[in-house]
């Protein structure tokens, strides 16, 4: 115990501690802190965002037949309303339009028209009219169910696009602003933590090789054993590199206001993605968290691995270039971002996650046993 | 003797040289992906070596009759086989009547090459027509105040972004004057060339160039240090020397990496996509323009193969501007691995600290004029290339600027180590 507590205060040492903290600092502004900055990014996304949440209020967890035609009769009020709004103001009453209809079916391309057009969206950012974009797109999508029934997939995920459309989870009210949003956001953050990793994890063997304490430490039994303890020291290492991340994350992510949705099922058709299980969005948070620790302990065997085989920083700098290559790349797509997608395989991320750990663990295991009668 | 063994060390290093393969072998792969372009690129040839590149009045009219000639010839052929005549050779591809054609293998093989050719000829000679129109119309200044508005500058840097678009103008001018945006090349909406060539490629090729000579340049820096030889080495006058020739080894050997890595992926670019007779068109031609709808207005009359030559020779120079980055670093920091990550925290801050200047002061220009920035968007050098970046000499003023900066830096620090307690 006492060995490994004193092998991750060498690993935290002051030095790494601030280097990570600029690291995550920088990438923090760079790429994430604009999904946080711009959610909902503009107009009429935030009006969508707005309804959305008043749906929500008002309906529950899902809309039904009925509930739909009062969300419609809603927007006519709101229609009424525009046209009021219309008629008090001279300019458009001037220009012959003073109902909602003739401001929607308005010639643009004629300039003056196109200018009251703009000056109503943009200069005056008139709610209501924003209001009624949006809820025109909530309605198409309600009212065009087409993507779940029309399409030519695999028999299986025909039969599961039939099952959501059956059992009415696809009327769920969830809105794919969220989801994105948080899709958008897991992904840096993975990429992030794992970036930590490798920053903290590069010099667990290398530095007792490079300053030739292993002589020492190799001629004794409990020194050979310390091959074994440092991993367990870089693995508890990533587990508090990863917690403090996504604590850090989470309480940022509670900034964005999304707490209404965590108990909506995410199959729905307000969303773009499509998932094999009947998941809530609070569900497929835990998901995406698991799966980030598993690749975090994935990488942790790797990067011991690199890190006892590399004579120098340099080699071993350079072993992580291709593995941050794939690992930021497809490896976060298909194992952090789009997970339990239709679109992709069911078994494909679960086998995934089984091969690379038992591949990084053999690699590991390979190592160990070598180390542990290594003639030095 | 010593510069020859600092050689070997990064040399001998089994990682660089795996990297480097790697990276050619991935490069190879993306020229790869690209390849089913090639052939489509190539019906251009044989019209240039019909009309020459320069789409004049002259050769406007070649090329009108000889696209008029190919289509006779094929209304000809498709009058005997199905009795149809076509206007143009796009109405072949008509859905409702193209699949039944193929279905009924009415054409061979070589016939429907035939008409892919005519089609793709067609569609360079309507472009001319799209060019002309578009460079007459072409107002830089109202592009500038686009860009002022779409990313809200204010005050003086608006001022100095309306007075960079001025000089443009006459520039501008000259181009329409010189019809350099009426030679041939590789359609820009059917291929993007450029942007394949210039922002993928070499997008690519300038990391991973760069991923090497951060390596290596940390590593001999310091490698006395992390092999605990530097008390020896480091104790005699000479050894204080060594330094010098770290840094001219560092500046050599990146030197040659990267032009072998543009070397040999150029060669495989241009053996699998022809470019002969097109060696010598301008870069600022009308037809690269993509689907952006963006020109391309380069700062001076260059063709292909000087804007090529003039990419190449400011991708090596941005290498030395990162080896001596690197160089600093190491200087201040004894250790190669945090050398490499502190490096891309420079990295993406120099690409972060425009973000942060006020939208209304010059500086905000000025803070572009950084190698970072400059590497994120080869596409367009010595291009207009946006409110922030077009100046005329903004790639020379950067490079010089940054390389005496960091030559007197890497200079004091040498002077500094020859008389540092170790």
């Amino acid at each position: 115990m006492r060995i490994l507590f004193n092998e991750i205060r060498k690993l935290f040492s002051v030095k790494i501690i601030c280097l990570l903290l600029l690291v995550s600092f920088i990438v923090y502004q760079q790429f994430i802190m604009f999904e946080f900055k711009y959610f909902p990014n503009g107009r009429p996304l935030l009006d969508d965002f707005r309804a959305t949440q008043k749906m929500l209020v008002d309906y529950g967890k899902s809309m039904d037949n009925e509930e739909f035609e009062d969300f419609k009769e809603i927007k006519e009020q709101r229609i009424a309303e525009a046209t009021e709004y219309l008629k008090s103001q001279k300019e458009m009453v001037a220009a012959d339009i003073d109902t909602y209809e003739e401001f929607s079916n308005m010639d643009l391309e004629n300039e003056k028209l196109a200018a009251l057009h703009s000056k109503i969206f943009f200069e005056d950012s008139v709610d209501i009219f924003w209001e009624i974009q949006a809820r025109d797109g909530i309605i198409d999508r309600y009212e065009h169910p087409e993507r779940f029934i029309e399409h030519e997939l695999t028999p299986k995920q025909d039969a599961r696009m039939d099952e959501l459309v059956e059992n009415g989870s696809t009327k769920a009210i969830f809105t794919d602003m969220v989801f994105d949003n948080y899709n958008a956001l897991i992904k840096f953050v993975a990429i992030l933590i794992f970036l930590n990793i490798m920053i903290i994890l590069m010099p667990l063997y290398i530095r007792d090789k490079r300053n030739h304490v292993q002589l020492l430490q190799y001629t004794s039994k409990t020194g050979r054993k310390l091959f074994s303890q440092k991993l367990v020291t870089g693995i508890s290492a990533a587990m508090i590199v990863i917690t403090t991340q996504l604590a850090f994350f989470f309480f940022m992510y509670k900034g964005n206001d999304t707490s209404m949705f965590y108990p909506l099922p995410i199959n729905s058709i307000f969303n773009f993605f499509v998932s094999w299980y009947d998941l809530t969005f609070f569900q497929y948070i835990v998901l995406t968290v698991i799966c980030v620790y598993l690749l975090g302990i994935a990488l942790v065997l790797v990067g011991a691995w690199i890190s006892s085989i590399a004579p120098n920083y340099m080699t071993s700098v350079g072993l992580h270039v291709p593995l941050a290559f794939l690992l930021f790349g497809s490896g976060t797509t298909y194992l952090v971002q789009n997970l339990t997608i239709i679109y992709s395989n069911p078994y494909l991320a679960p086998i995934s996650f089984v091969i690379i750990l038992v591949l990084s663990s053999l690699l590991f295991m390979w190592r160990y046993r070598s180390e542990k009668v290594k003639n030095i | 003797m010593i510069k020859q063994l600092e050689f070997k060390k990064i040399i001998s290093s089994p990682i660089i040289l795996g990297l480097f393969v790697l990276f050619l072998l991935f490069n190879c792969f993306l020229i790869y992906q690209q390849s089913t372009l090639r052939h489509d690129m190539r019906s251009l040839q044989p019209i240039v070596h019909e009309t020459g590149t320069l789409m004049n009045e002259e050769g406007r009219q070649k090329l009108q009759t000889s696209y008029e000639q190919d289509l006779n010839t094929w209304n000809k052929l498709s009058q005997s086989k199905t009795g149809d005549t076509y206007q143009t050779a796009v109405e072949f591809y008509k859905p409702e009547l193209y699949y039944s054609l193929i279905e009924s293998n009415i054409y061979s093989k070589e016939e429907l090459q035939d008409i892919n050719k005519l089609a793709i000829k067609e569609t360079y000679v309507n472009s001319i027509q799209e060019i002309e129109t578009k460079y007459n119309e072409l107002n830089v200044m109202e592009n500038a105040e686009e860009g002022i508005r779409l990313f809200g500058l204010k005050g003086a840097a608006a001022e100095k972004v309306r007075e960079q678009y001025t000089v443009l103008k006459p520039r501008v001018e000259e181009l329409i004057q010189n019809k350099e945006h009426l030679h041939l090349f590789f359609h820009g909406k059917m291929f993007g060339t450029h942007s394949f060539l210039f922002k993928t490629l070499f997008g690519f090729m300038l990391f991973q160039a760069m991923i090497l000579i951060v390596l290596f340049t940390a590593f001999i820096v310091n490698y006395e240090f992390e092999h605990k030889t530097s008390l020896v080495a480091y104790a005699t006058k000479r050894g204080r020397r060594l330094m010098w020739d770290k840094l001219l080894v560092s500046i050599f050997t990146s030197t040659l990496v990267t032009v072998v890595l543009l070397a040999i992926t150029l060669f495989v670019y241009f053996m699998v996509f022809d470019y002969s007779s097109l060696w010598n068109v301008p870069i600022s031609s009308g037809f690269l323009i993509e689907l952006n709808k963006i020109p391309f207005i380069s700062w001076w009359n260059v063709t292909f193969i000087q804007y090529l030559l003039m990419s190449c020779g400011l991708v090596v120079i941005c290498q030395i501007l990162f080896v001596l980055i690197t160089f600093c670093l190491s200087m201040l920091i004894r250790n190669s691995y945090i050398v490499f990550t502190l490096f891309g925290v420079i990295f993406l801050a120099g690409l972060y600290v425009p973000s942060i200047i006020p939208k209304d002061s010059t500086m905000l220009l000025y803070a572009h004029f950084s190698p970072f920035i400059l590497v994120m968007n080869v596409k367009k050098w010595w291009m207009e290339s946006g409110v922030f970046t077009t100046f005329k000499f903004y790639e020379v003023i950067t490079v010089t600027g940054w390389l005496i900066a960091l030559l007197l830096t890497a200079w004091l620090l040498i002077k500094r180590f020859a008389r540092e307690n170790i």
